[in-house]
């Protein structure tokens, strides 16, 4: 329920134009620049690059969860991006990455960021779930595979 | 009196990339501190784990807030989680560890740090340097044991 919640279908992107980690992480930091709660946009994609240095969040089945807890949000933010191509992430199963989800939560926000990541963990275990994402044509209808599968 | 005649300097330390399966194992080897000291790679303090950090990952239904007031612990459900898939990797100690902490200085007056114990409801407290530098650990019974020693009893 949470991550309906939090994701909007202005922070989707449909098909991201890059194929860098960094390229992708940027592309959907872009979008929730719009929701004011991102301070400080370019310590925020840094602060995602340096935590994926420190592990990979590509945690396999297509599926990356790249995320901060970083001073430059306020709160929590959201957002989702996804390449038909596949980017490469450096995965726990080497497949290259075509789900996104990028995730900013200022420090205190540990709680949300751990059951958000918790809920997203266990949808993505449902390869209908999964499939349906893949094979969506808009970026209304991601949200409306993600209402109904999200109860 | 000062934390530099009380303190233990043998400390277990992480990195903040250790991953939640590795920590785990250093808890379960290491269970008499229920604090583990993150630093970077110049010694620095820049965090600390508590075990009640690793709690909140098996009950993260539970809002914080309600957590320090007794007896609105109405669903204890740590031990009904489902586990989540790659959570072991996924999550890292930058993750979950606290960056608010409370630390002692190795000049401070064993007295505060008895009283930030008190304060913060903690019985241990990492121990750095001026510049910074976690030098070791304090606990409330080093700082017992120091007293009855300047008593004149051990």
């Amino acid at each position: 329920m949470l991550v309906s919640q939090y994701l909007k279908e202005k922070f989707c992107i449909l098909e991201l134009g890059s194929d860098t980690k960094e390229g992708a992480v940027r592309e959907i930091a872009d979008k929730l620049e719009s929701t004011n709660k991102i301070t400080n946009k370019e310590k925020f994609i840094d602060d995602v690059l340096e935590r994926e240095h420190l592990g990979s969040t590509g945690i396999g089945n297509s599926i990356g969860i790249p995320h901060a807890r970083t001073d430059s949000v306020k709160g929590f933010v959201m957002g989702f991006g996804r390449s038909s191509k596949g980017i490469e992430f450096k995965a726990l199963d080497g497949v290259r990455v075509k789900l996104i989800f990028l995730m900013g939560a200022d420090p205190g926000e540990l709680n949300l960021y751990l059951r958000i990541l918790a809920e997203l963990s266990k949808l993505l275990m449902d390869q209908s779930f999964r499939d349906a994402l893949l094979s969506a044509s808009s970026e209304a209808e991601i949200i409306k595979i993600l209402k109904k599968f999200d109860k | 009196m000062k934390v530099a005649e009380a303190f233990k300097k043998d400390v277990i330390k992480v990195n903040r990339s250790l991953s939640l399966r590795k920590l785990l194992d250093l808890f379960r080897d290491f269970h008499t501190h229920p604090v583990i000291p993150v630093v970077d790679d110049n010694s620095n303090l820049i965090g600390v784990v508590y075990s009640e950090d690793l709690l909140d990952l098996l009950r993260p239904q539970q809002a914080k807030l309600f957590r320090n007031i007794p007896f609105t612990e109405v669903n204890e459900d740590v031990f009904d989680l489902e586990p989540i898939p790659y959570m072991g990797e996924l999550i890292i100690v930058d993750d979950i560890m606290t960056t608010n902490y409370v630390a002692v200085k190795v000049d401070d007056q064993l007295e505060e740090a008895y009283k930030s114990m008190r304060l913060h409801k903690k019985e241990r407290l990492p121990v750095v340097d001026s510049e910074g530098k976690l030098v070791g650990i304090i606990g409330l019974f080093d700082i017992i044991w120091q007293m009855f020693k300047e008593k004149g009893f051990v």
